[in-house]
């Protein structure tokens, strides 16, 4: 029997039971979860900041005090990506990941202390590295610039958090793993390991010569995508079809898409090290799994693209799907960018220009940063209780964050491939190659401050939430009887529903 | 001995890197084994609609802008 015909034959009360049952597991998670997720709002402004400073002073270095060494391009611009990917992204991933754990488990939380330990350990790693980027103790390795004093406490609170996630899930009272899980615990397993081996090579015990940049850009694009994407992902699995309240299009798909990420993508990280100075094969090989990553990456558009088919009309509705949609959106333009960016021929243009910065914005900030958006508004109200302040202001949000990253990506790929291009012409100075990015990188100035706007916005609308200066969410144990939403659904090729 | 010259920290640690590469791989393995014999494959219809509840059930769209209460639709 199907769940909407068992719908049907349960009574009000016995449906109220499963919303208590629900509305008890997403309060159990409060504590922790609003935690990371203050954690991350606050380290998100920081890092909006960061970038404008950062973005400013790479087209007008004299501007606001160039001779103040704590705010020059180059820590600021470390101290930005180190926060926005640490303290803003893996925060609200964190945040995330532990909420969608304790639903599709349909466990309540245990050990909530634990997790508020690894979520004070974790902010404070980020504060003393943060500072020391600033102060000058910045490593100048991309992605793991931290001084050694800071990973340690990251190092502490991702191994809290993964070993949470086992305990959890072995408390579960849903049997079928659900594929956000799989993404999820790919994600818990990955991590911890990934940044515990990459700082002992490069920091710790650093491993020598070209080794060193191997294993960088190894954690690099591991940290993309094995930790940010399955947790986007996951997310995207779980609130597409939970919003529209129709099952994902083809389960099948989303499994193999599981599975063939988890063999493909770490062999992907080479590929930033074309034509340097290590052995050849490796660079083939990652280009090799960077082309492999169609099949994943097919097999998730497809089956996101499908689930929405015919359901579009629910974007001007729910600000939740809007902003995930977005991110779908952009996972699918960004990884087969990605795909192309290995090949040879098409790195030798790219490489070492703005460009690669789009491609990277797209994926950290279309695909993960909009699907945090788009979770956050649906979770947050469901562990408050309290509903958004405004829908004007969410909308406002949308639009600004959207055409920002719209006209970043535009902008600097732009201005990236005529750089690249002018860059393989020997015969033009190097200073007019300079001179002529300078009104892309204003472009991105200007794209940057929108976004900022929009995350002054969502700021506004969080703190409204949290100290409950926003209306309170209708409904008896926030359940709510909407018969007159029941939506037509589609027969899907599995004969579901 | 050479055999202890030669077990520096770093060589320690770097195999102990190399063992803990092949313990992740023997991990996904029993992940993969645990989930077939464990039927997580065999009825992917089911799987695909346990994130639904009889009082949100398939049809039911679970999320609006604040105060918009779905006169627009």
């Amino acid at each position: 029997m199907s769940k909407k015909s068992m719908n049907n034959l349960l009574s009000y009360d016995e449906r109220q039971q499963y919303a208590l049952e629900r509305s008890r597991i997403d309060a159990s998670c409060r504590l922790p979860v609003l935690l990371f997720f203050i954690a991350s709002v606050f380290w998100l402004i920081l890092g909006s900041i960061l970038a404008i400073l950062a973005s400013i002073k790479m087209h007008n270095p004299e501007w606001l005090f160039p001779n103040v060494s704590w705010l020059t391009f180059g820590r600021v611009r470390a101290g930005h990506l180190s926060i926005m990917s640490y303290g803003w992204a893996s925060s609200a991933g964190i945040g995330t990941a532990i909420w969608l754990m304790c639903r599709l488990s349909r466990a309540e939380m245990i050990y909530p202390r634990l997790l508020i330990v690894a979520a004070i350990s974790w902010n404070f790693g980020i504060l003393i590295g943060l500072i020391g980027i600033l102060a000058g103790y910045g490593r100048s390795v991309e992605w793991l610039d931290f001084p050694p004093i800071a990973p340690p406490f990251l190092t502490v609170a991702l191994a809290i958090v993964a070993a949470w996630t086992v305990a959890v899930f072995r408390n579960r009272r849903e049997k079928h793993v659900y594929v956000s899980q799989w993404y999820l615990f790919a994600a818990m397993f990955w991590m911890p390991w990934l940044y515990t081996v990459s700082n002992l090579m490069i920091h710790y015990l650093p491993a020598k010569g070209v080794i060193q940049s191997s294993v960088n850009w190894w954690y690099a694009h591991n940290v993309l995508g094995l930790w940010l994407t399955p947790i986007g992902l996951g997310t995207a699995y779980y609130l597409i079809p939970k919003v529209i309240g129709r099952p994902i299009y083809s389960y099948y798909l989303s499994i193999l898409g599981f599975w063939a990420l988890a063999l493909f993508y770490s062999w992907a990280g080479m590929h930033h090290l074309i034509g340097g100075p290590i052995p050849a094969w490796m660079a083939t090989a990652s280009v090799v799994g960077s082309m492999m990553m169609f099949i994943p990456v097919m097999a998730v558009a497809l089956n996101h693209h499908m689930t929405m088919y015919g359901n579009f009309r629910h974007l001007r509705y729910s600000p939740t799907l809007r902003f995930v949609v977005f991110g779908a959106v952009s996972y699918t333009a960004v990884s087969f960018q990605g795909s192309i960016e290995a090949l040879k021929s098409f790195n030798e243009v790219v490489h070492f220009t703005h460009y690669t910065v789009a491609h990277a914005h797209l994926g950290v900030y279309g695909f993960f940063t909009m699907m945090m958006f788009g979770a956050m508004y649906y979770i947050v109200p469901r562990l408050t209780g309290w509903e958004w302040g405004s829908s004007l202001l969410i909308r406002l949000h949308f639009w600004f964050c959207a055409l920002g990253i719209l006209i970043y990506f535009i902008g600097l790929s732009i201005g990236g491939w005529i750089q690249g291009m002018e860059l393989n012409n020997p015969n033009i100075p190097f200073i007019n190659i300079v001179k002529k990015t300078v009104p892309y990188l204003i472009s991105r100035s200007v794209s940057g401050s929108l976004m900022s706007l929009g995350h002054v916005i969502f700021t506004v609308l969080f703190i409204q939430n949290i100290f409950r200066l926003s209306p309170r969410r209708v409904g008896p144990a926030y359940f709510i009887e909407k018969k007159d939403i029941l939506v037509n659904v589609p027969v899907s090729p599995l004969g579901s529903s | 001995m050479n055999f202890f010259l030669w077990m520096n920290a770093t060589t320690i640690v770097y195999i102990l890197i190399g063992l803990s590469m092949i313990t992740f791989f023997g991990l996904v393995i029993m992940a993969l084994t645990w989930s077939l014999k464990s039927g997580q494959f065999e009825n992917f219809e089911r799987s695909a609609q346990a994130i639904f509840d009889p009082d949100e059930p398939i049809g039911i769209v679970t999320d609006s802008f604040p105060n918009k209460e779905l006169k627009e639709r």
